[in-house]
């Protein structure tokens, strides 16, 4: 039979623009992170500038590393994976430019809005609503590409790295859309519809699968495809992949309730999360054993080839960060990790060493292929592996050290029973010379990114006048013909005398269903869209809808209109990046800050504020613990207040207008959120929150402060910051207004 | 009667049952299908396919050559 042979050319020139991307917004994104780790180190560091303030830059560095680094080198690596395993070019030249524009602007966007203080603080998904907007638009388009694709193809099996590119790409929109549902205020301003325990739960859903679904399958996916490439030897197990995607599909979706262990979350929550995360060092560990065994027989090639190396070292951090992160999910551990530097370094060992390294081996095997000329320097390359692996190992040891260091000072009683470091800062000072180590760990990792700039760009710089087309060719795809059951059966064939059903037992295992299915793209899509649905829905319904998980508090009640605008002011400056408010039941803690933290403290927070770490102190109780005047002298600057604190000053709040007018749409959307402000409030809100303003900065006067700060931010977050935690503290005033009960 | 009521009275040790259960037995199903002998000889072959797609190398010294 003749066999009809297509040809066809690959589009390289989209995979170029996605490398440039890669390194260039890499680069940005881990000197924004050198930045921080300077300003933990110093605070002088903030330059008292504050665009560039540490509760600003840590979302910017987070962002630029995460979407822009590794996002770009996603799309690059699929990309070109993509077209060579289905033998066919992207179905459209058009969407794969929009993917990459979009993407660009999207990243531009939020360089600049993150420095300008507009964020939704949702971690990792702080882009405000018009930019969230545009992401799913973008996202749309590069399924929309990767789909059509997958329709022309020419090869009929789907290769296991399609699947977890297929897992990433349903995923993280389904996580995008259900984590960013909000009510805009203003352009600039949003708030969730849900709200404190319950908004801290879908955070977590999104935070955990969001590593597990855009730092996880898709470079899995890259592995699967990348490393037989580079070792030139066949993936170690295909049944082991194949395990390995859908245990993972079934079990991480799960996990998210483990970030709040001993929160206000349900406990039944964070025990399931708990399990099923113990449960995810099954398949991880089955993904790392077949990555390394894939180098069975090769490991000769490793000792020469930089690639390689960068790949096992990435394959060996995927294994030490899966198997560090269920440890970190278990409660016991959890109770001295969380809030501590242990997670930050936990975060690093999987974000350096196995994304980054994995995007880096991918761009040097990548390079002579796109720039159609051999890799300018080897020798480099080696270098940069031995400075990078370096670099990791002198961030995280000092930051694990840095991590058990304060969760065990933050633990200590002494021997009167009374805490050994009730003072906060001393667990700071201690951690000084670790965070310099950091900054030098980091400062090596860059060092190896410019490195790998410089390699490329001069391998770049080789390439012909033109790039060469190959042309490549295969047949058509033949249909998916449904296999054949062959009848009768072979049990009635053999004489064997067994029951009816056992026939159709047979006759249904033969069908081979899921073989079908993996050359049915949008079935088996669905599969995995179903897998991650039910699975989430099996946590979200009893969250939402089980009363009992959030006991209401009568006395809680709704901010003031200047309080809000107070909180307002504290996302925008991101403290939650450095402050919890979330008192965990621990007697160490309620030792140190007060009563526990109580799930109906919480109903009126769009968005939650609880926070993931404590660079300084949480705050859920700092209502009324210190005086106005105490608030603004720290504010403006904290170390003549808390010697040795690290903690960046903000002059800025006392000489910037707080916008009154912008009050009302604050409070509308709130209202429209469910919170009880009637009619009058939201009429009369710049005058409630004048006079609460006046009587603050009055105060403040007396106290031999300047006249004039009633119209400051200062003041309208000093009032957020003097109502935190006191509601239960106080009766209930019947029929008084909720928003002025203050 | 509303959704929350039905969710309230089925308990939430019950939910958390459910999704375990559902979950194990899911995993269980492939792994069945993964050690299946009949799949055999199709991973076998998917195993290679990143090898068959190679686009070469170009040496600058050849595409001088070839100049």
């Amino acid at each position: 039979m003749n066999v009809q042979m297509e040809s066809f050319v690959y589009d390289d020139k989209v995979v170029r623009k996605f490398v440039l991307a890669t390194v260039v917004w890499g680069i940005v994104g881990m000197l924004a992170g050198l930045l921080a780790a300077l300003q933990l180190a110093d605070p002088l560091f903030n330059f008292e500038i504050p665009w560039i303030t540490f509760g600003r830059l840590r979302p910017l560095h987070t962002n630029a590393v995460i979407f822009a680094f590794a996002g770009n080198a996603i799309f690059a690596g699929v990309y070109y994976s993509l077209q060579r395993l289905l033998k066919t070019r992207m179905w459209s030249d058009l969407l794969s430019n929009i993917n990459f524009w979009g993407w660009q602007l999207i990243i531009v966007a939020a360089a600049i809005t993150l420095p300008l203080g507009i964020t939704q603080s949702r971690e990792y998904a702080e882009l405000e609503w018009p930019i969230d907007i545009a992401i799913t638009l973008i996202w749309v388009v590069f399924a929309l590409n990767v789909f059509m694709t997958l329709k022309i193809r020419r090869e009929r099996h789907l290769y296991v790295a399609i699947w977890f590119y297929l897992a990433t790409i349903i995923t993280i929109a389904i996580l995008h859309i259900f984590n960013n549902l909000w009510v805009p205020a203003t352009w600039t301003d949003s708030y969730s519809i849900y709200a404190g325990v319950q908004d801290a739960f879908m955070q977590w859903w999104y935070g955990h699968n969001a590593v597990g679904f855009l730092l996880t399958t898709p470079f899995l996916g890259l592995m699967y495809y990348y490393m037989p490439k580079a070792a030139n030897r066949p993936v170690f197990s295909y049944k082991l992949s194949i395990l390995h995607f859908w245990t993972l599909i079934f079990i991480y979706i799960w996990a998210g309730p483990h970030h709040l262990h001993y929160t206000a979350l349900p406990e039944w929550a964070s025990t399931l999360g708990m399990l099923f995360s113990v449960m995810l060092w099954m398949p991880s560990w089955g993904g790392m054993l077949n990555g390394l065994l894939t180098l069975r027989g090769a490991w000769h090639k490793v000792a020469e080839d930089p690639i390689l190396k960068f790949f096992v070292v990435a394959v060996t951090f995927y294994g030490m960060s899966t198997f560090e992160g269920p440890l970190l999910s278990i409660k016991k551990v959890n109770y001295l990790s969380h809030y501590t530097d242990w997670t930050i370094a936990h975060v690093h060992a999987g974000a350096l060493g196995w994304v980054g390294f994995l995007v880096f081996g991918m761009l040097y095997w990548l390079a002579p292929r796109i720039f159609q000329a051999e890799l300018w320097s080897k020798k480099l390359s080696e270098v940069h592996f031995w400075v990078g692996t370096i670099g990791i190992l002198l961030y995280i040891v000092p930051i694990y050290a840095a991590g058990l260091t304060q969760g065990l000072m933050w633990l200590t009683f002494d021997d009167a029973g009374r805490l050994a470091y009730p003072d906060f800062v001393e667990t700071t000072q201690k951690l000084m010379p670790m965070y310099w180590a950091r900054v030098v760990g980091g400062g090596l990792y860059i060092t190896g990114t410019l490195m790998c700039a410089w390699n490329l760009l001069m391998t770049w710089k080789r390439r012909p006048a033109t790039y060469e087309q190959t042309v490549h060719q295969a047949p058509a795809l033949a249909p998916n013909v449904r296999p054949t059951v062959e009848s009768p059966s072979d049990l009635e064939a053999s004489g064997a005398h067994v029951a009816n059903v056992a026939y159709r037992l047979e006759y249904f295992m033969k069908a081979r269903w899921h073989a079908r299915w993996e050359a049915l793209p949008f079935f088996f899509s669905l599969m995995v869209a179903l897998a991650v649905i039910s699975a989430s829905l099996f946590e979200i319904i009893p969250t939402f809808l089980i009363k009992s998980n959030v006991p209401t508090i009568s006395s809680v009640t709704p901010y003031t209109p200047l309080e809000l605008a107070g909180r307002e002011i504290y996302i925008s400056e991101g403290c939650y990046n450095c402050h919890s408010q979330m008192v965990r039941p621990i007697r160490a803690e309620t030792e140190r800050y007060g009563e526990y933290s109580k799930p109906g403290e919480f109903v009126y927070d769009h968005p939650f504020q609880w926070g993931s770490r404590r660079i300084g102190p949480d705050l859920h109780r700092v209502g009324g613990k210190y005086p106005d005047l105490w608030h603004l002298r720290h504010m403006k600057d904290p170390e003549s207040i808390t010697p040795h604190s690290i903690m960046p000053p903000f002059p800025w709040l006392l000489t910037e207008d707080l916008e009154y007018e912008k009050i009302p749409k604050f409070m509308l959307a709130m209202k429209r959120l469910g919170v009880p402000y009637d009619q009058g409030e939201l009429d009369r809100a710049i005058d409630y929150a004048r006079a609460q303003a006046k009587g603050i900065a009055d105060g403040l006067v007396e106290q031999g402060e300047t006249s004039g700060l009633e119209n400051k931010k200062i003041v309208a977050l000093i009032a957020y910051l003097q109502r935190l935690g006191t509601d239960i503290k106080k009766e209930p005033a019947a029929g008084t207004p909720a928003a002025v009960s203050h | 009667m509303r959704l929350s009521d039905i969710v309230g009275a089925s308990g939430l040790v019950s939910w958390a049952e459910a999704g375990f259960l559902s979950a194990m037995v899911a995993v269980g199903l492939i792994t069945v299908y993964t050690f299946a002998r009949r799949n055999l000889d199709r991973f076998e072959q998917a195993r290679f396919m990143p090898l068959v797609d190679d686009d070469p190398i170009v040496k600058k010294e050849d595409r001088d050559e070839h100049a």
